[in-house]
């Protein structure tokens, strides 16, 4: 590799990092700029993965799905400077239909040299309920407005056409489009920074020096994976039972090949008529995340790192729903994807890893009409604990693995919503015991300061919690209930939708991490 | 009278004296009693405490303390006093990690600064408007006073939820402790730092109460010492942003002091965008210069906490002096500088190829300054490098080597680069006013106000410069917009223009004030930039020197 091979890796990174801070300084919605559920990347002008933002993982591994459901529909030579492509449909490479991708083409010296594009969670696209995460939809038509890839906008700006449909679908439209808006300006500040990358190697400069990046960093995944002390390996997870629904289980087989990782899920369950499921992005992202964490630090992290991954996904599965099968509560199955395939994973790799993270965050939203009859509709995303070990207890309270989202600070729930949060602390005990505990999870309690608030919960981990490793115990299992003012208490599932009026109390509690080595081996307090 | 720049680092002291006639500095090993060994450094400087007319002193102490804290089991702790139901707040942080892809999940929170059993919630509320929903409780504080003080506490933070809306309840919680322990250093969220926000309000604070019976004893002590000298004159901090301010209301700012300064110092060596490096004995600092002056941020991380509010950029290596070569098998930089005959002494541990290990220094100084710039959008092979710090002359050439550049700058007394950019900082005073009202509310006459009330707090509307921090909508971020004195009416528009110039669309919102500010910038007595002269300056094969504006260029190619 080149001198300048790494160099531009690095611009490349910084001009996604670039993008990333552009959405979180200009996004409106709380979920966006607070929570930071989005992420930013570019892509080859062929769709290769050419460089993240420091993201969610869950979303950067959506992204490169869209760009090849982006070129499916419409190749790359129709495609002109200032167009504007939208997506969110996830039976064409999407996650669920709240995140929206945003891609430009970006042009220089009249030629395609790649693209932009970015994620990010909207706060209401339509659907049954508010924030458009029904936790009792049985088909995708109740989770809002589905959008197959389209051209949305031309010259840079947004369709007056788009326009219409985001008003007439969305709750809150203007928010949608404001961020929307972000995302087109971060787009735009990737394609200001790659034209000065050409300025500098010239196109077919870039180009050849972009395809040996991608080429390098193939090299080095095989490395690690060649690295591995056992080339298979197999775990099962999954998500709590369900009465109606039965066992969710995820299976993964993981062998090391000639080609690079095969990751196997045959044996998983079947999709069910939940908001459960997920679509292959949903294993994309668990696989790419468990692959990067092989890599050592300075390696190069772009599309080269895929090219080593074949991924098995049975049809109709809960990690690869077919239509209609609903998916708006699939984040805790991506949890479950990667804990499984983390699990596996533990089993090859020769540096000790640590015990499983908790495998879950709540994600809530909020909605209904302020004191003044406005209307109001916020998001928030709630971690449990980390897992303990190898050398060191789990930090509490983390956005682990696939996840990175951020907390919403009381201050801003409380001056944004009729909300007042009672409590937001440390759920002690909650972490497995070991040599080195769990991170413990949170409690929450969120108090209703007018009537109506309608809340949709999204949780898991209420009854199956991983197993602690090296003897270490496991985590307590989440829980969530409602404090009716009346003193009525109502235990609630992993999935609620439910309605808080004034003086009721909301308490959840995250589960924790799990615990690593014999709790006799601990070090005395 | 002499001026005086102090910048107080792990194993020296640099001091420079000016305004006198003549200019003069010293570089004074650092052994045990601090106060002592400045004046011991004066003595040397020839400078009596009596003639001293204002000193200017930047610690890296502040960040060295952090530093050691990160991972030290043993050090000093304080106390937190929260809203009950959220005394885990420090804990909790923003559930965020450090490093995406290590398996083992890290995150940046002050709890390692704070006893865990020295934290207390109490029952005292505000809402966010600053409505009272339930008063300070006079016996429930004065019980933990009690607890504080049978566990040995010296310091607590306090910071409650709203505080930045309205201070009065951690004023009236601070009087209850001054009641039951006198001596206790108590620090305020709404004082330190009164923005919305409760986890970096408590990272502030707790950061604020720490540093005062850690890092400023010794800094009193010498402040006392040389008082007792009878040192009269003006003294003054070098804070994150490499200018100079009276007393700051928050240490937090000073914590980045040290290496502002030298950034300040070589940033008047070079024209346009450059990186700055600095190599001290513990640590090696970066940073961009944009427009002459330290390039600024107001969040990120350093020394493991998660810091806001505004100072220079700095990303700070594990790499110095007296830390091992990364990767290099255990021997120190000095070690290696040593070995290749570079400076004197007797190498800490045995160096088989000092060649080999100082490549591998400049290796890895490249790499990282190559990282920093282009995560900031900055090209390195176009932007200049100027290096400073005890062993910054003598590595600069290979850095620049291992980055394929033509050149690198070494500004005047590159060894004292802290010292020199306090001596060149402006002295800096402001005045701020919380606002929090629509942007269309802020009528010309309400303008007018402010800066009148600014003028008398700063010195004259001649040199004061008026701002007004505005976000599209409440708690998103917020831009600093200069107010045209003239046409205070323009605020929206110059608003709209600077908010396309940075992001390039319209505000995502009518606009929302926060925060009105006024500044004065005081460059009297500073050292002008041709003050001093470079000395000599070895210039290594294949190398040649030229003297630029401020320093000396070392350029490829020979004499």
């Amino acid at each position: 590799m080149s001198q300048a091979d790494p160099i531009l890796q690095m611009r490349l990174d910084g001009m996604a990092e670039t993008m990333q801070r552009m959405l979180l300084d200009t996004a409106v919605s709380p979920v966006a700029r607070e929570a930071a559920d989005c992420a930013s990347a570019l892509f080859t002008a062929q769709g290769e993965l050419l460089a993240m933002s420091d993201a969610i993982p869950l979303l950067l591994g959506a992204l490169p799905g869209q760009i090849t459901g982006l070129f499916a529909r419409y190749p790359s030579a129709t495609m002109r400077e200032g167009d504007i492509f939208i997506a969110n449909d996830p039976y064409s490479g999407g996650t669920h239909l709240p995140d929206i991708a945003v891609i430009l083409p970006v042009f220089a010296e009249g030629r395609m040299v790649g693209l932009a594009a970015s994620l990010l969670h909207h706060q209401d696209v339509g659907g049954s309920r508010p924030g458009s995460v029904p936790p009792d939809a049985d088909d995708i038509f109740k989770e809002g407005l589905r959008l197959p890839v389209m051209r949305a906008g031309s010259a840079h700006r947004l369709s007056d056409e788009f326009r219409g449909l985001i008003r007439a679908n969305s709750r809150v439209p203007e928010t949608v489009l404001a961020d929307l808006g972000a995302q087109i300006a971060a787009a735009l500040s990737a394609a200001r920074g790659w034209q000065r990358i050409v300025d500098d190697l010239g196109v077919s400069g870039f180009l050849e020096t972009a395809a040996r990046l991608l080429d390098t960093a193939e090299a080095q995944t095989m490395a690690a994976l060649a690295a591995l002390s056992r080339p298979e390996s197999h775990a099962t997870d999954g998500l709590d039972p369900d009465a109606t629904l039965g066992t969710s289980d995820v299976r993964v087989s993981l062998t090391v090949t000639p080609e690079g990782l095969r990751a196997d899920f045959t044996g998983s369950s079947p999709q069910v008529p939940a908001p459960i499921n997920c679509v292959t992005s949903g294993p994309l992202s668990a696989v790419l995340y468990a692959m990067l964490t092989l890599l050592p630090p300075e390696s190069l992290r772009n599309g080269g790192i895929l090219r080593c991954l074949e991924l098995v996904l049975p049809e109709a599965s809960v990690v690869n729903a077919a239509p209609p099968a609903p998916v708006n509560a699939r984040t805790n199955m991506v949890r479950a994807i990667t804990s499984t395939v983390l699990a596996a994973l533990a089993a090859m790799d020769p540096n000790s890893r640590p015990a499983a993270n908790c495998g879950m965050a709540y994600v809530i939203a909020f909605s209904g009409r302020g004191t003044d009859g406005s209307r109001f509709l916020a998001t928030e995303i709630v971690a449990g604990g980390a897992g303990g070990g190898p050398d060191a207890p789990g930090a509490h309270v983390v956005s682990c693995d696939v996840g990175n989202a951020r907390n919403t600070p009381v201050e801003v729930i409380e001056a944004d919503l009729p909300i007042r949060v009672l409590a937001s602390e440390r759920r002690r005990g909650s972490g497995g015991r070991g040599r080195f505990a769990g991170g413990d999870g949170v409690r929450r309690i969120y108090e209703a300061l007018v009537d109506g608030i309608s809340v949709s919960i999204r949780g898991e981990r209420f009854a199956r919690v991983p197993d602690g490793a090296a003897g270490g115990g496991a985590p307590m299992p989440a829980a969530a209930q409602i404090r009716r003012k009346g003193g009525e208490v109502q235990v609630l599932g992993p999935r609620s939708a439910i309605r808080l009026d004034r003086g009721d109390r909301l308490v959840i509690e995250s589960c924790g991490g799990a615990g690593y080595g014999p709790e006799a081996d601990a070090a005395p307090p | 009278m002499t001026r005086l720049g102090v910048d107080i680092g792990a194993r020296f002291i640099d001091m420079l004296g000016w305004g006198d006639g003549r200019t003069r500095a010293f570089k004074q090993p650092v052994s045990g009693d601090l106060a002592g060994n400045v004046l011991a450094g004066l003595d040397r400087l020839g400078v009596a405490p009596t003639g001293i007319r204002e000193l200017r002193l930047a610690s890296t102490g502040f960040l060295n303390r952090l530093h050691d804290a990160q991972g030290a089991g043993d050090g000093p702790r304080i106390g937190l006093i929260a809203t009950a139901g959220f005394e885990d707040v420090a804990i909790l942080g923003r559930q965020d990690r450090v490093a995406l892809y290590d398996p083992v999940t890290r995150v940046a929170t002050p709890a390692h600064l704070i006893d865990e059993a020295a934290v207390h919630g109490i029952s005292a509320r505000m809402d966010f408007a600053g409505r009272e929903l339930a008063p300070v409780d006079p016996a429930q504080v004065a019980r933990i006073a009690g607890d504080l003080a049978a566990r040995g506490i010296k310091a607590v933070a306090v910071c409650l939820l709203h505080a930045h809306v309205d201070g009065r309840h951690e004023a009236a919680v601070a009087e209850a402790l001054a009641a039951h322990s006198p001596g206790l250093t108590v620090s305020l969220s709404h004082r330190v730092d009164p923005e919305p926000r409760e986890f970096e309000r408590t990272v502030s604070t707790v950061l604020d109460a720490w540093l005062r019976i850690t890092a400023l004893p010794d800094l009193t002590a010498l402040q006392g010492r040389l008082q007792a000298a009878g040192f009269t004159g003006r003294w003054t901090w070098g804070d994150g942003r490499g200018v100079l301010v009276d007393a700051p209301r928050s240490l937090v700012p000073l914590v980045a002091g040290g290496p502002a300064a030298s950034i300040r110092a070589a940033a008047v060596a070079v024209e346009g965008d450059a990186v700055a490096l600095d190599i001290g004995s513990r640590t090696t600092d970066i940073a961009l210069i944009r427009g002459g002056a330290p390039a600024l941020t107001e969040g990120g991380v350093l020394a493991g906490l998660p810091l806001r509010g505004v100072r220079a950029d700095i990303e700070s290596l594990a790499i110095g002096g007296a830390q091992p070569v990364p990767g290099g098998g255990g021997p120190t930089l000095d070690d290696a500088l040593i070995s290749a005959g570079l400076i004197p002494g007797t190498p800490g541990s045995a160096v088989a190829d000092a060649g080999a290990l100082l490549s591998r220094a400049h290796g890895y100084l490249a790499e990282a300054i190559t990282r920093h710039a282009t995560s900031r959008n900055v090209d390195p092979s176009r932007a200049g490098l100027v290096v400073t710090g005890g062993a910054g002359a003598l590595l600069a050439t290979g850095i620049a080597e291992a980055l394929g550049l033509a050149s690198v700058t070494l500004p005047d007394l590159p060894t004292l680069a802290g010292a020199v950019g306090l001596a060149r900082a402006p002295r800096r005073s402001e005045h701020f006013q919380r606002v929090d009202a629509p942007l269309a509310d802020l009528t010309a006459a309400l303008l007018a106000d402010f800066a009148r009330g600014s003028d008398a707090e700063t010195g004259g509307a001649d040199a004061t410069s008026l701002h007004a921090r505005i976000a599209p909508r409440p708690r998103m971020p917020e831009l600093d917009v200069a107010i045209d004195r003239a046409r205070p009416e323009r605020l929206q528009a110059d608003y709209h223009a600077a908010y396309e110039a940075r992001y390039g669309i319209a505000p995502q919102g009518p606009g929302h004030v926060t925060q009105l500010y006024a500044r004065h910038d005081d460059t009297t007595g500073a050292l002008g930039p041709d003050a001093l002269t470079q000395g000599d300056t070895a210039v290594p094969e294949g190398w040649r020197a030229r003297p630029v504006h401020g320093g000396t260029r070392l350029e490829r190619g020979t004499a």
